[in-house]
């Protein structure tokens, strides 16, 4: 009996199941893992806005872009960067991110005992970054770079008051998608043939 | 109840003497270890040590003591008294898994005491956990499995741990009612890799499984595709389209399907081929379906790699194939009804309704069609099955249509006969008579049967032919009559054939057969044949046929030609072959070389004998024996072409004599009266030099022509020769006389000379001659050198001819492919030696063409 194909979804979908080189297929599993760390850190975001209460969930709210110590955003020139140079950018971003998401989570703690899955999801956003952190190294290492570029000593990141310690989690939220989104960015220039 | 009043005395027992001593639950003594775990099939020791108040209030010491185990005594084998305390017991190969162990004393009075008591624990320590797998369940946290091992019969924890590269987990502590499986409580991080093992401990041992490292996405079971739905096309009654909605982890995961469906009533599944659906896709169109028939699908997902799991199936879902035109027409037949009036009959016509299968579809209603004869036609549309109509007396055709919703089936056409219809049937004519049953719910299958009213003989026989014609056999073929002309069941046929002068002989022959084959018939003889067909009321022959058989078969020709051919072409290439091999012998017999004398040349006669005495010792060397032939050389003396460098190398060394003596010639220090006219010369003259042993030189003139030409010119010739000399030359006037006649005659005398030196031929002296030339390579060397003195000579006289070249590549192939003995190498330089010395003569002599004997003075 001979079928018809019905519509593809992803027309990209026909790669081959053939066994990968070893750095390919690190680069692919370390695109994939930035890929899903991205939208896990927009969900993070979004649940960090709602636990914070007005005016964190108001339209058209802007906090102020407080400069966090030991971490600052992207650059406008990193995507300018040589590959490896932006890898170990974002390297040493992610390596400086795990503490401030526990700083943020500990004063979540006290300031929001109940948002659980809030907490849960800071705590493994801090594991997750370094996770991607170490897999980025690895593909540095591979591909025969320095793993790190200069590391970015965090800072004891901290704000007096209940409005700048939201505010900073905001931030360090927001600094955490950034810099895994732009991971993302970065490695699917080393993917074969695009993302998977 | 023995027991427990046992137990209750040694409680109170122990009670009282605690209470006595002033101490609560204080005993007698102990028994180290106190909880002891042992492995089972080990050795294990218990100590009892009796503590002194005690000892010294019952008066006992360690002889005293005594076990049980589970209130069994153990044998006093196994005791061992230490001390005057302490007293153990041993255990070998322990097999119970719990054992209760006592230490106890005999007291005066034959009463026993319990003074301590254990409990031994035995069991197994863990096995290294086997086949630790684990599954992450979309939306849930990895769970992972494995296989404990062995029963340990002790309290065995197990352990899941599990790290990153960059952190650890924690543990996940297995459950008791679920040992071999754990779900840890982090929520998994696909594309991070993850190394997992099994850590499990009990009180013998602890023991951890392999690791393995793998990518939670690698062990993914997602959920199943849901909103599964299925819908038709009007355009394709064979297709339907399925169509869902993937689970989200699509979104980082490529998928794969596997889809299957089945017939609303059948119980087993159909399966899509997985490589149609082996990419990410949220529909999918199923083919080649029957029309209007319901199916149900169902389907699963997995990573499109194959690693991980598939999900369970999704909820099944069912669709209708769009309908199709029926796909037969119904089964139609038709009852009379019994009233019957004048010109009309009523009939009734049945129908059947089609089974799904192939109505295709809802049927709308059935069509009717009468035709009487070829005019006039009645349609009629029905919902029923059934349709009744009058009709009259004549013939009909009715044809039957079930339509659906997409259209009509094929026609069923039933024939109803006219109301007077009875046969007319003709004798000898082949009928075909078919028989239909009808049942209540329809038609039969039909007979069919072929029958005569009456058989008759066949109106033609058959005609015969043949097919092949052998030596000793023909094989006969002929056509089945035409059915109208059998007139009846040919039941058989009879084959007549005989010869000229034979009988007639009769074969019969089935009628299912249409060939035949005639054996042991007589070759090259005359055939006639006729055949005769036979029903069951009697036969006809058919035509006569003849054939003569050939007088051989096929193939026998050929198999006594060929060899004779074969033979005939052996045979005359082995006589080629033959004739090649002895080709000189026989250009010797056939056609000799005879001289032109035309193109001979005149030697002038040296009246100089040159030495012999130098080739005394290789006269001797050359024996008779030795010399066995003479052979001819053909000199042209026209041809002025040069001589080879090689040739002229040769001659080098007689050059400067050459060049100041005139020219010499002359083997064996012949030497020749010139001439004007051409001559025939020989080369015996090396002969007689070589032959003989005697000094006398002797010259042989010789008068002769070509072949029967008697020349014009009387000839001399003078031959040097250590042979006595013959009568001719003794007597010259003999020689004159001989130089009138033929010239077989002229070396009349030489013949003699020849029947001393060799035992050859000595019927025809030509014939000895030629045997004689079949030496080469000596007298040819000769001969080579003679052409020097030829061509040097010929410096002064004549040009070369094209012969001395022929005669000298003769020399050089007699070098080459000739025998090489010795002696004719020695004999060729004693021939240029003899060259030499004759150079050194002041006439010189050209070489002659051998002629018998001597040369031809020129």
């Amino acid at each position: 009996m001979s079928r018809r194909e019905g519509s593809l979804e992803d027309p990209q979908a026909d790669s081959s199941v053939s066994p990968l080189p070893l750095l390919e297929a690190k680069i692919r599993q370390t695109h994939s893992l930035a890929r899903l760390l991205t939208k896990y850190a927009e969900q993070l975001l979004q649940e960090y806005v709602q636990h914070q209460g007005d005016p964190f969930g108001l339209p058209g709210f802007s906090p102020p872009r407080l400069p966090v110590a030991g971490l600052s955003a992207p650059a406008p020139g990193h995507a300018g960067l040589p590959v490896p140079e932006q890898l170990q950018l974002d390297a040493g971003a992610l390596a400086a991110l795990p503490p401030l998401l526990e700083v943020v989570r500990r004063r979540q703690a006290e300031l929001n005992p109940r948002a659980l899955r809030l907490l849960r999801r800071l705590e493994d956003a801090a594991r997750q970054a370094r996770a991607l952190g170490a897999a980025v190294e690895a593909v540095l290492a591979a591909l025969g770079a320095e793993p790190r570029g200069p590391r970015l000593e965090p800072a004891a990141a901290s704000a007096a008051g209940v409005f700048p310690a939201k505010v900073l989690g905001l931030r360090v939220c927001g600094l955490y998608s950034e810099w895994v989104s732009r991971t993302e960015a970065d490695l699917s220039q080393l993917v074969p043939g695009g993302p998977a | 109840m023995l027991t427990l009043q046992t137990w209750t005395v040694q409680a109170l027992f122990i009670f009282l003497s605690t209470e006595s001593l002033g101490e609560l639950l204080d005993p007698c003594g102990y028994i180290n270890p106190e909880s002891p775990v042992v492995q089972l099939g080990s050795n294990f020791t218990a100590v009892c040590v009796l503590k002194e108040k005690c000892m010294d209030y019952f008066h006992v010491n360690a002889n005293y003591i005594f076990w049980k185990t589970n209130h069994a005594t153990v044998p006093h084998e196994q005791y061992t008294v230490i001390n005057r305390t302490a007293s153990s017991v041993t255990f070998t190969d322990i097999s119970l898994l719990n054992i209760q162990l006592t230490c106890n004393i005999r007291t005066f009075g034959q009463i026993d005491q319990n003074v301590y008591g254990i409990r031994i624990i035995s069991g197994l320590p863990p096995e290294k956990p086997k086949n630790l797998s684990c599954i992450v369940k979309e939306g849930e946290k990895m769970t992972c499995q494995w296989d404990p091992g062995r029963e340990t019969y002790l309290e065995t924890n197990f352990t899941l741990k599990s790290e990153w590269a960059t952190e650890k987990f924690d543990d996940c502590k297995t459950k008791r009612d679920n040992p071999t499986s754990c779900t840890v409580d982090y929520s998994p991080v696909y594309f991070v890799n993850i190394e997992v093992w099994v850590e499990a401990e009990n009180a013998l041992g602890k023991v951890a499984s392999d690791h393995i490292n793998f990518d939670p996405v690698d062990k993914v079971k997602p959920f199943p595709p849901h909103n599964l739905s299925v819908s038709n096309s009007e355009e394709l009654s064979s297709i339907l389209k399925l169509t869902w909605i993937n689970s989200s982890i699509k979104s980082f995961m490529k998928l794969k399907y596997d889809i299957q469906y089945r017939t609303k009533d059948a119980s087993t599944w159909s399966q899509i081929p997985p490589e149609d659906t082996a990419s990410t896709r949220s529909s999918f169109t199923v083919q080649d379906l029957k029309p209007f028939t319901e199916y149900v699908f169902r389907i699963r997902c997995m990573k499109e790699d194959g690693k991980g799991f598939w999900s369970d199936w999704s909820a099944e879902e069912s669709g209708i194939t769009y309908e199709d035109r029926p796909s037969k027409a119904p089964s139609f037949w038709y009852k009379m009804e019994p009233s019957h009036t004048h010109g009309c009959r009523p009939v009734q016509l049945i129908w059947k309704t089609l089974p799904p299968f192939e109505a295709n579809g809802k049927i709308l209603d059935y069509e009717v069609t009468l035709k009487r004869w070829k005019s006039h036609l009645q349609n009629y549309t029905v919902n029923d099955t059934k349709l009744t109509v009058n009709l009259t007396n004549d013939h009909y055709i009715a044809t039957l249509t079930a339509r659906n919703l997409v259209g009509k089936s094929d026609a069923s056409v039933l024939p109803i006969p006219a109301y007077d219809f009875q046969g007319n049937l003709a004798e000898s004519k082949c009928y075909l008579i078919t028989v239909t049953p009808v049942y209540d719910n329809g038609p039969g299958s039909p007979q069919s049967i072929k029958a005569y009213l009456k058989q008759a003989p066949p109106s033609k026989g058959p005609t015969v032919r043949t097919k092949k014609v052998g030596k000793n056999e023909a094989v006969l073929e002929w056509d089945q009559l035409p059915v109208d002309v059998q007139n009846g069941f040919i039941r058989n046929y009879t084959i007549f054939y005989k010869t000229n002068i034979g009988n007639e002989t009769a074969v019969n022959v089935d009628s299912s057969h249409t060939e035949y084959t005639l054996s042991s018939l007589t070759s090259d003889t005359l055939y006639m044949v006729r055949m005769a067909a036979y029903t069951d009321e009697g036969g006809m022959d058919g035509p006569e046929f003849t054939f003569t058989t050939p007088k051989f078969a096929q193939g026998e020709i050929e198999a006594i030609v060929v060899p004779v051919c074969l033979a005939f072409l052996l045979t005359t290439l082995l006589g080629v072959l033959f004739c090649f091999n002895k080709r000189d012998l026989i250009k010797k017999h056939i056609w000799p070389n005879v001289p032109d004398p035309s193109k001979s040349h005149i030697a002038q006669w040296s009246p100089h004998t040159p030495p012999r005495h130098n080739f005394n010792s290789k006269d001797q060397m050359y024996s008779d024996g030795n010399f066995t032939d003479v052979s001819v050389v053909e000199i042209e003396a026209n041809d002025k072409k040069p001589f080879p460098e090689d040739l002229k190398s040769l001659d080098l060394f007689k050059k400067e004599k050459i060049s100041t003596e005139g020219h010499s010639s002359g083997i064996g220090g012949s030497s020749c009266m010139s001439s004007s006219r051409p001559s025939i010369s020989s080369s015996d003259e090396n002969e007689s030099a070589q032959n003989t042993s005697s000094t006398v030189q002797y010259s042989t003139v010789v008068h002769s022509g070509y072949r029967h030409q008697v020349p014009s010119v009387q000839v001399f010739s003078r031959s040097e020769s250590t042979q006595p000399l013959l009568d001719s030359e003794e007597r010259p006037e003999e020689l004159q006389l001989v130089d009138n006649v033929d010239g077989s005659d002229v070396i009349l005398p030489r013949q003699q000379y020849f029947k001393q030196n060799c035992s050859q031929h000595e019927t025809s002296p030509d014939v000895s001659q030629f045997e004689r030339s079949k030496q080469v390579s000596s007298v040819n060397d000769e001969d080579f050198v003679r052409l020097k003195q030829q061509q040097i000579s010929d410096h002064i006289s004549q040009s070369y001819g094209s012969g001395q070249m022929k005669m000298f590549q003769e020399v050089s192939a007699a070098d080459a492919f000739g025998p090489g003995t010795e002696g004719q190498v020695e004999r060729f330089e004693t021939v240029g030696m003899e060259a030499v010395i004759d150079e050194g003569m002041p006439k010189s002599y050209l070489p002659q063409t051998v002629r018998r004997g001597g040369y031809m003075p020129q």
